[in-house]
């Protein structure tokens, strides 16, 4: 079970990391690059992953997610910024 | 060109910050010489970056809100690109340069520079002209250019992409 503290730190990691989404995303519109469009996913699912983890202040009625949504977005997250290094122009 | 361009922003700068401006307070403020001063400011009034208006007892400088057609728009893209954006000025003070010089004045890697000024090939902002194996660039409309770039002022969001970018790229800075 989590404290508190624990949900407002990963809140503010989301929110963290939906700006850096919006900025890789910014940055993918004016290069058009394809590793740029890999970041800005893995940006936007480690979000959704700090997001899911923290839901329990918006919505306590909807319990803790399935423990494998977090493992699977870890390894999404993971496996994109993998890609984003291998990927050529 | 690279300092007038300067000098015309700074100008440029101080009228948009103080609407109404007179010439002596900018004079003051900018601690230019008179005929300079003088110089800068009727380009900019024939470039229509500026208008001039008479009260009386001063004349008074205010910026031109100027909307941007399609080609300025474009223009003005790039220029939000730190990498496109040296190049050109290194392109405005030094025509004909070929991709190894720019990357040199630059400091950017060459295929940088030549994905760089593919792009502003295609755009039709630059071109680009084979002499052998060596291919020279040369900007098309210099005088649009140096215009946007003087109203150009890299916004903060500007910052946080090409910083993103070059962080990512592990370009230089420039």
């Amino acid at each position: 079970m989590m404290t508190e503290p624990d949900q407002i730190i990963q809140l503010v990691s989301s929110l963290l990391a939906l700006i850096l989404f919006v900025i890789s995303h910014l940055a993918y519109r004016r290069e058009r690059r394809k590793k740029l469009f890999i970041l800005s996913l893995a940006f936007f699912f480690y979000s959704a992953m700090n997001f899911l983890d923290a839901a329990d202040i918006f919505f306590p009625q909807a319990g803790e997610y399935p423990e494998i949504w977090g493992s699977l977005l870890n390894f999404v997250v993971l496996a994109l910024f993998f890609l984003s290094m291998v990927t050529k122009e | 060109m690279e300092f007038e361009l300067e000098t015309r922003r700074r100008i440029y700068e101080q009228i948009k910050k103080s609407p109404g401006i007179h010439f002596r307070e900018l004079e003051r403020r900018l601690q230019m010489v008179v005929g300079n001063l003088q110089y800068h400011l009727q380009y900019m009034e024939k470039k229509n970056l500026i208008r001039a208006l008479n009260d009386g007892d001063y004349v008074r400088y205010f910026v031109k809100d100027r909307s941007l057609n399609e080609t300025e728009r474009k223009i003005m893209s790039f220029l939000r690109r730190s990498g496109c954006r040296h190049i050109l000025l290194q392109l405005l003070n030094n025509p004909e340069m070929n991709n190894k010089e720019i990357s040199q004045a630059v400091g950017l890697s060459p295929s940088t520079v030549s994905w760089n000024l593919n792009k502003l090939v295609e755009a039709g902002i630059i071109k680009r002209e084979k002499t052998g194996r060596i291919s020279k660039f040369t900007v098309i409309d210099p005088s649009a250019i140096a215009e946007l770039l003087i109203c150009y002022k890299e916004s903060f969001l500007d910052t946080l992409v090409d910083g993103f970018i070059e962080m990512w790229e592990f370009k230089n800075s420039k």
